[in-house]
């Protein structure tokens, strides 16, 4: 198990936006697999990575998990409570961490991908990932994890708001999530209507409730599914890691990039570090680092 | 951080002070209820926290909180600043106080003044 004391104090120095500490984030390799988890607020993601989570270390593995809160835009502060629904992971003596970020959102995907490269590469064999909470615009953690899950339940709406645009389109699982108090057939049913194969992988849509045993051990292996099948697409998982260097850039320089990561992809980048690659992006547009 | 130690369920207090905080601009991190004096230190140490707020009700003070601060110490966090609220008798906030707890606050308080004090003893 990693020595917590020192992952503690390096993400307080990310959170501060101290950047020799984001820098050293970014020049690491993660060892982890990263599991993000968006949607609405109180679907359960919390409990989810607590219940599968916890599932994990029982099977021998160790967990991380970064949770995101929003601040208040009222007065800056936050109230993080994700922690309060993680009883077994903290039983289990597993790295727990709240996070939020009083400013911009192109400020908190530089924090937030900071503080998701260091666990990953912390000595943990999972980190999770819960987002904000914002539903369907959290979509920027689809790229920054390996796996990207989107969980809903049922009475949000009718199947009109399965189709729109958003993190559901992106995401490799849709857990359709209490369904030991509600009907979830219908809505899982209109999720496999409009899933689409991306890279080969058909988003799995399965009924859950974090109760159910079988529920939990089905998500586990459909996480582990999905990373075989990354395993053995590199190439798209390639592209994934580019898209969030791209993100970055945008909240460095606060101007998007001009086809950088076209021309990226045509050449190899697996190689190169996260934070060669942003420098790379960066100088593509003249903007210079903000870690000199 | 705001906590809740032992036994004690009785929690609007704890709740009602994180939300207060909160709009005060802090960042707070509530633990939730019944939480042991390890479970505390060890979120306090994951979290990268400022300070302790520990709510308590039940009378388990003079147990719960020596445990604390022992346990914050085992994780080198001794310097961290502690703060108990709650139905805490006068003699025992003097205790308390003698333990190594930064202040003790009472039925009463007013969260802007808890606030006040943080934002002295942080700096902030």
């Amino acid at each position: 198990m990693p020595e917590f004391r020192s992952i503690s104090d390096a993400l307080n120095r990310i959170e501060e936006g101290d950047w020799s500490a984001i820098r050293e984030a970014l020049a690491s390799r993660p060892g982890a697999w990263r599991v993000a988890l968006a949607g609405p607020p109180g679907v359960g993601k919390s409990t989810i990575i607590d219940s599968v989570g916890s599932y994990l270390v029982r099977g021998g593995h160790s967990v991380a998990v970064l949770a995101i809160d929003p601040s208040s835009p009222r007065s800056g502060g936050a109230l993080l409570g994700d922690r309060i629904r993680m009883r077994r992971l903290e039983r289990e003596g597993q790295f727990i961490r709240s996070m939020t970020s009083p400013g911009s959102r192109p400020r908190l995907w530089i924090l937030a991908y900071a503080a998701i490269k260091l666990l990953a590469s912390s000595g943990f064999d999972y980190v999770f990932v819960e987002s904000i909470g914002g539903g369907q615009l959290d979509f920027e953690l689809a790229y920054f994890s390996d796996t990207f899950v989107y969980v809903t339940v049922p009475g949000l709406g009718d199947e009109i708001q399965v189709m729109k645009a958003g993190a559901a389109e992106l995401a490799d699982i849709i857990v359709v999530n209490k369904r030991d108090v509600a009907y979830t057939g219908a809505l899982a049913e209109l999720y496999r209507r409009y899933v689409q194969e991306r890279n080969g992988w058909l988003p799995r849509v399965l009924e859950f409730t974090s109760f159910c045993p079988s529920d939990v051990e089905a998500l586990t292996e459909a996480i582990g599914e999905h990373r075989r099948h990354v395993e053995e697409h590199p190439k798209a998982a390639e592209d994934r890691r580019l898209t969030a260097i791209e993100l970055l850039a945008l909240g460095v320089a606060g101007q998007g990039l001009d086809r950088w990561k076209y021309t990226a992809l045509e050449g190899d980048t697996k190689g190169l570090s996260d934070l060669e690659l942003l420098d790379d992006a960066l100088s593509s547009i003249g903007i210079k680092r903000p870690w000199e | 951080m705001v906590a809740k130690l032992g036994l004690d369920g009785h929690d609007r207090g704890a709740k009602v002070l994180a939300r207060g905080l909160m709009e005060e601009g802090f960042q707070v991190i509530y633990t939730g209820i019944r939480k042991t004096p390890e479970q505390v230190a060890e979120a306090a140490l994951q979290e990268g926290v400022s300070a302790v707020l520990v709510s308590i009700l039940s009378g388990s003070h003079m147990y719960l909180v020596p445990r604390l601060l022992e346990e914050l110490r085992k994780r080198g966090l001794g310097d961290l600043p502690v703060l108990v609220g709650g139905i805490i008798p006068p003699d025992d906030a003097r205790k308390l106080k003698e333990m190594g707890v930064l202040e003790v606050f009472g039925p009463g308080s007013f969260i802007k003044d808890t606030a006040q004090f943080l934002r002295r003893i942080l700096n902030a």
